[in-house]
């Protein structure tokens, strides 16, 4: 077989004057290929010019090619009067006034030419000519703009993304309507020649991240990309930190409002999923309803958030160590009655607690998989006659059960699928050392895992930012971390943007005090309005 | 990007000495301050924290000279390089004996405390391995965790050291003034050494990021005073609890303190080893100062790019270096003297000389600023 594809899959073939030799290269190399739609058109002119064109089916509009190509050529045919185009005229005369549709592009790159039907367009060859025109029809099977799944808000937008980049790189336009906001468009996977879009703010970007992000992109020559993950993983800062180096979403508002404080948003076709970089431990506490609802309620989430990681992380060590090594740092009540329940149990706490973890770890890994009707009935086979029946027959005590709880819903409670990931490996990390060394294992742990986290970095930023970093950006991150301050106080676009361009909320009242004399302050002014109109 | 570049500012600077010094001295300041001047103890803290601030004033003096340079650097400058590799050899080794005993102080503490029937080693190998780790990742790595750890030590031993308060007896606070000044003089002096944390300023001035500069000596010098505060509380806390006997009998009259008091929610009988989990932290960040510190003289001594290298061979010695001491007492004993000899020799005696010697010569380097 003749070489037609170099090891990176570009193709060898170039175009040539002659269509019969174009139209047997393009049918070489589409040979058994029986979803493209092949056909050779004699245009019944004075010339009897021939075009061929080509499309898979589904992947186009039908409508574009049956109104916008087909029936222009068949007026033209039928124009007899029309005086006989030469070969330039005639490829001009298609591209200008033959098609009905504004996106028609000339290309010599049988590349080119290639990679445009197999993404959904229509080529025509045209005879004596070694252009090919190119015709966006593109009309990919696609389900909509559905509703988030993964991230689901009471109150905000419920519209997610979807499979098609152009339908989510429009769902982040259309909450920026600034010419700033650019969508640079390239191809990842080699074989699979997936869209990728990068989308950030020209202005507020850092443009040594952008530079790195691009640089990291073109290392690799991959066969496909299926998922945003694959990128995710490839130019990740360190391979081997179970934390999320970058974040993922599936809501434009969250992607939108990331490109807003500078970040940059990585779409990726054939997947529903963005990935917003860079990203620090603060970003994935962080979802959208906090900012829609009000500052309190959304503070306390933060808080309860925050407890619920160091639950969702700590709670099985500590009570390891606390009741194998230190029964004394316990209430004595709570220990007894801990040792009571225990009591039958012929586990040491150690085996119990991993037994549990594991058994739940099983329980959401079936959940997950199961079709929703089947899903319910594991929840209930799991929670109630698993947890209650290891109680009754004293495989383990309740003590554990509500641990294992504890840690369970503690991590359902972190807005980030990936960092919960993150979570649930640390977790047993900490129970390792909590087993062997107690307190001071746990200790131990903590520390080895803060210390990674200390050393770890996004794209250069930070991970620990805001709170190991404080000096930055006049200490602003800090009212959007733990606690979530009140909107007009957040004047200052995170560490995340280009310094310079920090600035987000301009206001026209300056102090809190008259904030809180709103209404004075809107009377006073209606008053001076009055004056000056007297005045007139 | 923001490059790992290894420069920090000066308020993480400050935060990790004022960890670093709460780590040396609080524990047992009380037994010293009682040791020296019976209930005229907290005049000799105080004494000890004046001449603390003086040593700050020299030794920021003088590498406020040499903005970029370390200790071994502009020593090397200042008197000539054999001089400088031998006087920081000594540093070196210094710290590195200061690592190995307190790394068993520590191990003890938490075998007493927490890990009756663990080995010994076994505590001591995981906290250098965990400090080496830590080592390795550079000082920025190290301040940022300061960052974090300054709460977490403060707060929860702030809110404990607050539940000693209604123990305190206010008539073993008394009689003051009683003490003649030469023995409180005295005491100032000894209980200054403890303060010897301050000559790793000597080398970690020149991590300081270059707009970070300015006022480090009056920044320095508020962490110092901030650290005799609660030292001096503490001093009250625990002669108000136990009497000058009590203090002056007790290894750790800071941890027999915790033991005694009540927590009036939780109601727990082991509150010593609920504060000895915020001290892991404390220690930690001491060990790792020593062990850093150590491995980045041996850098600048072989002129090699990074300090990681030297750090793991160190782990041998250090572990090898904590098991001489045969036990606790002698641990003390041992560290008595080490600081006695540090204290001596490196805060004041030779940063003042190399202070003198370079402005007498006239030498600095770029970017030397007046401000104090």
């Amino acid at each position: 077989m003749i070489r037609t594809h170099t090891r990176k899959n570009i193709i060898t073939v170039s175009m040539s004057n002659v269509l019969d030799q174009n139209i047997q290269n393009y049918e070489m190399l589409l040979q058994d290929c029986d979803d493209v739609v092949k056909r050779l058109m004699p245009l019944e002119g004075d010339g009897g010019f021939r075009i061929y064109i080509s499309y898979i089916d589904v992947m186009v509009d039908r409508r574009v090619i049956e109104e916008s190509l087909l029936e222009q050529f068949l007026a033209y045919t039928h124009q007899q009067h029309m005086q006989t185009p030469t070969n330039k005229s005639f490829i001009t005369f298609l591209k200008d006034s033959g098609v009905a549709t504004a996106d028609v592009k000339e290309s010599d790159d049988f590349n080119a030419v290639i990679s445009a039907v197999l993404s959904g367009d229509t080529i025509l060859f045209i005879e004596n000519s070694s252009k090919a025109l190119i015709v966006a029809t593109r009309a990919w099977p696609n389900r909509g703009v559905g509703t988030t799944e993964t991230e689901k808000v009471v109150r905000g937008p419920k519209e997610a993304f979807s499979e098609t980049i152009r339908f989510n790189t429009i769902l982040i336009r259309r909450r920026i309507r600034d010419t700033r906001l650019k969508v640079k468009q390239k191809q990842m996977g080699v074989r699979s020649k997936t869209d990728i879009a990068l989308m950030y703010m020209e202005d507020l970007v850092r443009p040594d991240i952008l530079q790195e992000v691009q640089r990291r992109l073109s290392l690799y020559d991959i066969d496909s990309v299926m998922e945003t993950g694959t990128i995710e993983q490839l130019i990740e800062d360190k391979w081997y930190s179970p934390f999320p180096q970058l974040q993922f979403t599936e809501r434009p508002d969250k992607a939108a409002s990331a490109i807003l404080e500078g970040r940059i948003v990585v779409v990726v076709d054939t997947t529903p999923f963005v990935l917003i970089l860079p990203a620090t431990l603060n970003s994935f506490l962080q979802a959208s309803e906090d900012y829609y609802n009000r500052w309190g309620i959304s503070s306390f989430i933060r808080v309860l958030r925050y407890i619920a990681m160091f639950l969702a992380l700590c709670t099985p060590g500590l009570y390891i160590a606390l009741t194998t090594f230190h029964p004394a740092m316990v209430p004595s009540s709570l220990i007894f009655s801990i040792a009571a329940s225990r009591q039958g149990v012929p586990f040491y706490a150690t085996v119990e607690v991993i037994l549990m973890e594991l058994a739940f770890e099983l329980l959401r890994e079936a959940g997950l998989r199961l079709p929703t009707a089947v899903g319910h009935t594991v929840g209930i086979v799991g929670g109630l006659i698993i947890g209650q029946a290891a109680v009754e027959a004293n495989i383990a005590s309740p003590i554990v059960v509500i641990v294992v709880s504890i840690t369970a819903i503690a991590s359902f409670s972190i807005p980030n699928d990936s960092m919960v990931s993150a979570i649930r490996l640390c977790k047993y990390w900490i129970i390792f050392l909590s087993a062997i060394l107690g307190l001071y294992g746990f200790m131990l742990a903590m520390l080895t895992i803060l210390i990674h986290l200390t050393g770890l970095r996004s794209f250069g930023i930070p991970y620990l930012s805001p709170f190991a970093f404080r000096g930055v950006n006049q200490g602003e991150d800090l009212k959007d971390s733990i606690v979530r301050m009140p909107i007009f106080t957040m004047k200052r676009r995170p560490i995340y943007s280009q310094p310079g361009h920090r600035k987000r909320l301009y206001s026209r009242v300056d102090t809190w005090s008259e904030r809180e004399d709103w209404d004075a302050a809107e009377t006073h002014e209606m008053e001076a309005r009055e004056e000056s109109r007297q005045d007139d | 990007m923001i490059e790992n570049n290894d420069k920090i500012s000066r308020h993480q600077l400050c935060t990790l000495l004022i960890i670093n010094l709460f780590g040396t001295t609080s524990l047992t300041l009380p037994r010293y301050g009682a040791e020296a001047a019976g209930t005229d103890g907290w005049i000799a803290i105080l004494g000890a924290v004046a001449l603390a601030c003086l040593f700050v004033f020299v030794i920021t003096r003088l590498t406020k000279r040499f903005p970029d340079s370390t200790f071994v650097e502009f020593t090397e400058k200042i008197v000539t390089k054999p001089v400088a590799i031998a006087i920081s050899l000594v540093l070196c080794g210094l710290l590195i004996v200061f690592s190995a005993l307190e790394l068993r102080m520590f191990g003890e503490i938490v075998k007493q405390t927490l890990l009756n029937r663990t080995p010994l080693g076994v505590i001591t190998a995981t906290m250098l391995l965990t400090v080496v780790y830590s080592a390795r990742k550079g000082y920025e790595c190290r301040a940022r965790m300061a960052e974090i750890f300054i709460f977490l030590i403060f707060i929860p031993i702030i809110i404990l050291i607050l539940f000693a308060i209604p123990q305190v007896d206010l008539h073993n606070l008394g009689p003051i003034f009683t003490t003649s000044p030469k023995e409180v003089v005295t005491g100032s002096v000894q209980i200054s050494m403890k303060f010897s944390v301050l000559i790793l300023l000597l080398v970690g001035g020149s991590f300081l990021a270059k707009d970070q500069r300015k006022h480090v000596g009056r920044s320095v010098i508020l962490a110092v005073i901030l650290v005799g505060i609660v030292d001096i509380l503490l001093f009250f806390l625990t002669m108000g609890s136990f009497g000058e006997t009590g203090t002056v009998e007790s290894l750790w009259p800071v941890m027999n303190l915790m033991q005694i008091i009540d927590i009036p929610i939780l109601e727990i009988e082991r509150q010593d080893a609920l504060m000895m989990v915020f001290w892991i932290l404390t220690e930690f960040t001491l060990i790792n100062e020593y062990v850093f510190f150590a491995g980045i003289i041996l850098q600048k001594i072989f002129r090699k790019r990074s300090h990681r290298k030297f750090l793991l061979p160190l782990v041998p010695v250090i572990f090898i270096l904590s098991f001489i001491p045969p036990g606790v007492m002698e641990t003390f004993a041992w560290m008595d003297a080490v600081y006695f000899w540090t204290g001596i020799l490196f805060l004041l005696p030779i940063p003042l000389l190399l202070l003198l010697i370079s402005k007498g010569r006239g030498l600095k380097e770029d970017g030397y600023d007046q401000s104090y």
